[in-house]
């Protein structure tokens, strides 16, 4: 999903599970998004966090687009909702002293899928 | 009691009543974590664990402790605990809480990467035996098959020939109409020449328009038959030029027996393609099967023309 890998540049899988496993108790203990991700399973929401962060930050495997508004329709989320989430994770991001120039590009990648997560 | 250092480690422990799991003994972290023991602590397994049963904690002896994992969640955080209720003394069972939250977190990420990892591997093994363009397999594929199915034949009943394509006037097609339509003349004759073939033949592209069938269970002689009714559905099968104009297709072919005109798949192509070079040369659009007269005879006047005469 990107040229430079950053997946590779911040430590691999080494660096990506701590990270996603901050990301997931950050947004459960979100008041505006947790009632989104609490029903759904540590299990899957793990795997998926896994696999989507992998993928986006230049690591192993694909995210296919129509999967991921396929999997968020159904939530019909909000703008406020999706700036917290992206809140979260630029903030989680720079927990792990993700260098500021490569934050940004990663939030732009998310910016870019915006129209597949947010509802109309 | 020495279970201080139980402390730093997210472990925590209390000492109760068999019979009503009063505490004796609650390490300071007990009851911050999972709760307070007797009755209470009864009631919070029943809620947190469908299957908990005061029965089967009645049953705890050295040989048999008691485990499960529940869910614990206050307004902020949540946490995963692997409960075990063990025998201690005769009057006394020891429960032992384990917060596993940040193991499960791990376990569950490394199943998940694990199985991209495995995608990724599938992925790559396939891209290293097909041909990207046609989609068929590739030179790679052709000698691994090869390999494999001959190393597991019984040697004495083997019945495996092996023919090369090549595409006649390829060059002409991508010289007057471009390399797309030179793509799309492979691409085509790939789909043509796969659907003519049976479940005994392996099929792939081994070069620019060169193309292997391995058959397994025909001579030359046989599959001389198959691959001349392939040429005659390829001749009559048409193809529309980007001007759109109908044209049509046609292969030369060469044919060799496993054994009989050589042990190795290089062998084998070789000779193949010594037989396929006598095709084009006496006029295209034909299979020859490959013999040692067809060498003797031919050698010497079309050894020459072979590569000049092969597009």
């Amino acid at each position: 999903m990107t040229s430079i890998n950053y997946f590779e540049k911040y430590g691999g899988f080494a660096t990506l599970y701590p990270l996603v496993g901050e990301f997931y108790d950050a947004v459960l203990e979100s008041d505006i998004v947790a009632y989104i991700f609490e029903p759904i399973g540590m299990e899957r929401l793990i795997e998926h966090q896994t696999k989507y962060l992998a993928a986006m930050m230049g690591g192993p495997g694909e995210y296919d687009d129509e999967k991921l508004k396929s999997a968020h329709s159904q939530f019909k989320i909000t703008e406020t909702e999706w700036n917290e989430v992206v809140g979260i994770f630029i903030a989680t991001l720079n927990n792990f002293k993700v260098e500021a120039d490569d934050i940004k590009t990663l939030a732009s990648l998310i910016a870019a899928r915006k129209p597949l997560i947010v509802a109309e | 009691m020495g279970f201080d250092l139980l402390n730093k480690l997210n472990i925590v422990v209390a000492i109760c009543d068999r019979q009503t799991l009063m505490p004796s003994y609650s390490s300071s972290k007990f009851k911050a974590m999972i709760g307070a023991c007797g009755e209470a602590i009864f009631n919070l397994f029943e809620s947190k664990d469908k299957q908990f049963s005061r029965e089967k904690v009645l049953t705890v002896d050295a040989q048999n402790p008691y485990e499960f994992v529940i869910q614990l969640k206050d307004d902020r955080t949540r946490k995963t605990i692997k409960v075990t209720i063990s025998d201690y003394c005769k009057e006394q069972l020891m429960i032992v809480g384990q917060d596993i939250s940040e193991l499960k977190k791990l376990e569950y990420s490394l199943q998940s990467y694990a199985s991209i990892m495995e995608t990724q591997e599938k992925s790559l093994i396939k891209m290293a035996y097909t041909d990207s363009l046609t989609g068929i397999a590739n030179r790679r594929a052709m000698f691994k098959k090869f390999n494999e199915y001959i190393e597991y034949q019984n040697q004495d009943n083997i019945n495996v020939s092996l023919c090369v394509l090549d595409i006649d006037h390829f060059k002409q097609f991508n010289d007057i109409y471009g390399h797309e339509f030179g793509d799309d003349v492979l691409k085509s004759f790939a789909e043509k020449v796969t659907l003519a073939l049976d479940d005994d033949c392996y099929f792939a592209r081994i070069g620019g328009e060169e193309f292997c069938v391995l058959s397994y269970t025909r001579n030359s002689v046989e599959l001389n038959t198959l691959i001349h009714n392939v040429l005659d559905s390829i001749k009559f099968s048409e193809i529309l030029t980007p001007e759109k104009n109908i044209t049509q297709i046609s292969f030369s072919a060469g044919i060799v027996e496993y054994t009989k005109h050589g042990t190795t798949l290089d062998e084998l192509l070789s000779n193949a393609d010594k037989a396929l070079y006598f095709a084009k040369a006496t006029g295209r659009g034909q299979v020859i099967s490959f013999s040692t007269d067809l060498l003797a005879k031919h050698e010497a006047t079309l050894t020459a023309k072979f590569r000049e005469t092969k597009r």
